[in-house]
């Protein structure tokens, strides 16, 4: 039987420190959720509340990115994007994962290393010398050339998180399969994966993240306008000269950030324990 | 090695058994089958142009013309530059303080989750979401809540009475650096207490109470449990984070343009305004690929860290 | 059976590989059957039905030619990087944008297609250019100018009479009237950060004062003299008696928002800020009143020694890469016609001035009080990299932003006046000694 101060406990020792945490990251969000929808007098009112809206709210700044300019073709064609490139990292990933994880073989530890080379040097730097490559391949000003260059750096990643999480998974349970009969892709697809579901999520979701939050490669190598992404069309349309559309830019944030929390809200949990067994060995 | 061999291996029993574990182990041709997607993707999109980079970072290259070898050239007349100077110290600063603060506050806030009952998935979920938005607009909320004219932050000080005038967060050079820190940490935090927590979920229980029925209390528990068993998760996130936080372009670009003064110029804003700006891609290149050698070792030692302990 | 699988799996992966392959091949259509077509890269402007009329005059020409076309548009900050890609790759659109220095045309020299033809055919009809002179790139017409935003003050004129003072003329006036807004809660603004606005009003106070940076020769630094001592001390004077120190940070916008929230007595700025504030209906704080009715633009301000002012100068240009170098000259010789550059001129209420002649006297600039000066300070602006030629060296001193950062670090007095001209002095010969042409 608690005593009344025993079960107030938890309030002050966890739920008031995890306070400051979730104003610090949500406040940003809220404000930009607010800015959205304020009218532009009182939003550049410099006497006004920011917090709080006092003069009605409007859905003018909505109105404007959904009519007057292409948002919900960039909307989708981010969509698109980040799906595709998602898919094919993901897939890529687990291939080159299994073998990091599982085998041994010459080449494997200068393969790894290799990888993460990517990440040494800037996207600002290596989209130079990319953009001649996917302009050789013929994939300028197509959604293409962001689907083919997405995974030069999602792949490292999603290798990583699933090399990580496929060595907490028990070889016996692969062995006993292989001694069955099977071969390794056999192992690996249905034996595996199926267990290894929560860290292929979790990949995923980092994937989807990153790719939907990419804004170079998808400024430079697509230029029509109804094929530009979300962020890169916003900023085009919402920016011009020195006149910032706060009120248009700040809705575009909120519904572009909508995909991805609900996805990372259905699947948190996946995310969490992805990331668990991935990143502890 | 085809199923005769596998049956006949079996059939041989514990003698064999080292033998019927190494061809577990050993199926090089499958491994590089597998690995052959990523291995060609690597090798067109980004060998060519990763050794490019390279080479422009140790030639004059301009945008357009491959330019012709110098040598160290580039980076020689880097050290010569004061802004570049500047940039050094910039990012050193900036990445010291971001990881310190990152790590410091990422555990603190995954400790704080981890014993979270009620509303666990909205916490955890309303932690995230900083590192969900993009970044290139959840910059530019920051850029407006600093605003010199509109900052929200401000207004808050003022009306909480904690000041009494405009603090000059980006027009002054030590709030400047403060301001970026501070956006840095707030998008990077989620990565690290998400992760931390994973590692700290997956910690046995057992251990615990091992230590508790020893005498330890709620600081020993963590110094001697907890600590050296994230450490491996600590290392990786903490290297991981180091090379992207370093690399960082859009808060600084977005924020401050590397001014006041250069007070804020990291790597990669300074080679984007002397490699693409000015067309000077050679200079740009060594600005960017400054901490090459570096770096390098840290994905080393990073790699070695994921795959150590084994049976590989 | 280990040996099947893996050789099925080789085949697969071989065939997905040539079937992606083909796909992408496929996804290029053959030459062979496509039709004209023409594309152009520009950047965002300010006022957006520049952007529609532009996209119009396009598709007529379009349409009586024959010739598909598209117009892409992008914020200016990205015009840079985008160039740089397509120079780098050697393809992208055919007209493009280029600014906002003149100095692009010189750091893509070799890729950008001759335009002394168009040039010589758009401006006769068009009163002639202002001063031919500046846009020539290495003697050689590598670009048309397009438009400049020309800089007046813009003042609050409710402010002026509360402080007693009418008709700053001198930037000593200038300082003298931000002095006393000061005093009052209205400084005045000028930004003295990594922004274009603050290389253009930094620039006009060092000619202003009979400094510069660099020589006629476009070689010779020169911005260790006397008179940049006297300009360096005005700034000091204004940023620490007429100013707030958040101007260190201020961005192009800034000033803009300074002068619509009713803060600054006076900014230097394009007519950008007034319109604005008069299709937002902004209101002066704590009135009613529309504060586009006290804002009042008058002349870019004079110095002891000359009244000089620049801008951005945006051009147009044609990549040599370009498959349709031709068609894309017929189109600027069709929009630099004077009925359709002058329809141009009116969609953007004027804030985009050409370079011709005639068009300084665009009957639009007569249709608002406001617009009066704006043909006088088109007058005296020059490009940034006056008195020298248009380089690339000089563009990378601007887009290093050296000349705000000197009169910033001295004004904020964190150098003194010789540590600030030899730290300005020495970045630029570094400048200016790695762009000397190679042999």
């Amino acid at each position: 039987m608690m005593s009344p101060a025993r079960r107030l406990r938890p309030l002050f020792t966890l739920y008031l420190p995890v306070l400051p945490f979730v104003l610090f990251a949500l406040f940003p969000l809220y404000f930009m959720l607010v800015t959205s929808l304020k009218k532009n007098a009182e939003l550049y009112d410099v006497n006004s509340v920011p917090f709080l809206i006092k003069r009605g709210v409007t859905l003018g700044h909505y109105q404007l990115l959904s009519q007057d300019t292409l948002f919900w073709s960039w909307f989708v064609n981010s969509l698109i994007v980040s799906v595709a490139a998602t898919v094919i990292s993901v897939v890529i990933g687990i291939l080159a994962a299994y073998p990091l994880a599982r085998l041994r073989f010459p080449g494997g530890d200068s393969f790894g290393v290799a990888i993460f080379i990517t990440y040494l040097v800037p996207p600002s730097l290596l989209f130079l010398p990319l953009s001649t490559v996917v302009n050789r391949l013929g994939l300028s000003d197509s959604l293409w050339a962001l689907v083919v260059t997405y995974p030069t750096f999602l792949v490292p990643f999603c290798t990583w998180l699933l090399l990580g999480y496929f060595r907490t998974v028990p070889r016996e349970i692969e062995e006993c399969a292989m001694l069955d009969g099977c071969n390794r892709l056999q192992t690996l697809v249905r034996i595996l994966l199926p267990v290894a579901v929560p860290g292929v999520i979790c990949a995923a979701l980092f994937a989807f993240t990153l790719s939907w939050n990419e804004f170079l490669y998808a400024l430079v190598f697509v230029s029509p306008a109804e094929l530009k992404t979300m962020t890169v069309g916003v900023f085009s349309e919402l920016i011009r000269g020195d006149i910032y559309y706060w009120g248009g830019l700040m809705a575009g944030a909120c519904i572009g950030s909508l995909p991805i929390v609900v996805a990372y809200v259905f699947f948190l949990d996946y995310y969490v324990s992805g990331l668990t067994a991935g990143a502890v060995k | 090695m085809a199923d005769e061999d596998v049956a006949r291996l079996a059939a041989r029993g514990d003698a064999e058994t080292a033998r019927l574990s190494d061809f577990l182990v050993r199926d090089t041709p499958v491994a590089y089958a597998f690995i052959a997607p990523a291995f060609f993707l690597l090798l067109f999109l980004v060998a060519y142009p990763f050794v490019l980079s390279l080479w422009f970072s140790l030639s004059d290259a301009r945008v357009g013309e491959t330019g012709n070898f110098i040598g160290l050239d580039n980076f020689a007349r880097l050290l010569r530059s004061g802004i570049f100077l500047q940039t050094l110290q910039n990012s050193i600063v900036f990445t010291a303080a971001a990881l310190t603060l990152k790590t410091v506050l990422g555990m603190a806030l995954a400790l704080l989750l981890f014993r979270l009952v009620r509303f666990k998935r909205l916490i955890r979920g309303a932690i995230l979401l900083p590192f969900i938005v993009p970044t290139a607009l959840s910059t530019l909320v920051w850029w407006w809540m600093f605003e010199p004219l509109y900052s929200v932050v401000n207004w808050t000080l003022k009306n909480l009475h904690l000041v009494n005038h405009d603090i000059p967060w980006l027009p002054d050079p030590y709030l400047a650096m403060f301001t970026v820190v501070l956006v840095n940490t707030w998008r990077g935090l989620p990565f690290f207490a998400i992760t931390l927590l994973a590692g700290l979920v997956a910690i046995p229980r057992e251990l615990y109470e091992a230590a508790e029925s020893d005498g330890a209390g709620p600081v020993g528990r963590f110094w001697h449990v907890t600590v050296p068993l994230l450490k491996p998760v600590l290392a990786v996130v903490f290297l991981f984070s180091a090379i992207f936080t370093l690399a960082d372009f859009n808060i600084v670009y977005v924020l401050t343009k590397g001014g006041p003064m250069n007070m804020t110029h990291l790597f990669a804003t300074y080679s984007f305004a002397l490699g693409l700006q000015s067309g000077q891609i050679g200079q740009g290149a060594a600005v960017s690929l400054f901490l090459f050698p570096i770096l390098l070792a840290v994905v080393f030692v990073q790699l070695r860290l994921v795959r150590k302990s084994t049976d590989l | 059976m280990a040996r099947v699988t893996r050789r099925h799996f080789l085949r697969v992966t071989a065939g997905g590989a040539a079937g992606l392959g083909g796909t992408l091949a496929l996804g290029r259509a053959p030459a062979v059957a496509q039709t004209r077509e023409l594309t152009f890269l520009t950047v965002a402007s300010f006022v957006p039905e520049t952007d529609k009329e532009l996209k119009r005059q396009f598709e007529e020409w379009g349409a009586k030619n024959k010739v598909k076309v598209r117009l892409d548009i992008i914020a200016h900050l990205q015009l840079q990087t985008k160039k740089a890609s397509e120079v780098q790759s050697r393809s992208g659109h055919d007209l493009t944008a280029l600014g906002p220095g003149l100095g692009d045309a010189d750091l893509y020299y070799d890729y950008l297609a001759d335009l002394n033809d168009v040039a010589t055919d758009v401006a006769p009809k068009n009163g002639g250019w202002l001063n031919q002179d500046d846009y020539l790139i290495r003697g050689k017409w590598k670009l048309l100018p397009w438009w400049m935003p020309p800089f007046p003050m813009a003042v609050r004129t409710d402010l002026l009479e509360k402080i007693g003072e009418k008709n700053p003329d001198t930037w000593e006036d200038w300082l003298r009237v931000g002095k006393k807004g000061k005093a009052i809660g209205h400084p005045f603004g000028t930004a003295l950060g990594h922004s274009a606005d603050a290389n253009v009003t930094m620039l006009s106070i060092l000619w202003s004062y009979g400094g510069s940076y660099v020589a006629k020769d476009g070689r010779t630094t020169t911005i260790n003299s006397k008179e940049t001592r006297q300009a360096l001390d005005f700034v000091k004077r204004l940023y620490t008696e007429a100013m707030d120190p958040e101007v260190l940070a201020w961005d192009d916008a800034s000033n803009n928002r300074c002068l619509n929230a009713g803060k600054c007595i006076g900014i230097h700025n394009p007519i950008s800020a007034y319109e604005s504030a008069k299709k937002d209906k902004i209101l002066v704080p704590g009135t009613q009143k529309e504060i586009a009715e006290v804002i009042d633009h008058i002349n870019t301000p004079r110095g002891p020694v000359d009244r000089k002012a620049t801008t951005g100068y945006w051009c147009v240009g044609i990549w040599n890469f370009s498959k349709n170098v031709d068609l894309a000259k017929d189109f600027l010789r069709y929009h630099f016609q004077p009925e359709n550059l002058s329809r141009w001129v009116e969609a953007g209420h004027g804030f985009n001035m050409p370079f011709l002649s005639n068009l300084t006297r665009h009957a639009v600039y007569k249709s608002d009080k406001q617009y009066r000066f704006i043909p006088e300070v088109a007058k005296v602006s020059v490009p940034p990299s006056w008195p020298g030629p248009t380089t690339a060296a000089s563009q990378q001193v601007l887009d290093l932003y050296i000349i705000p950062d000197m009169f910033a670090q001295h004004a904020t007095g964190k150098m003194t006046a010789d540590q600030a001209i030899a730290w300005a002095e020495k970045e630029m010969q570094e400048i200016y000694a790695g762009r000397k042409r190679r042999p």
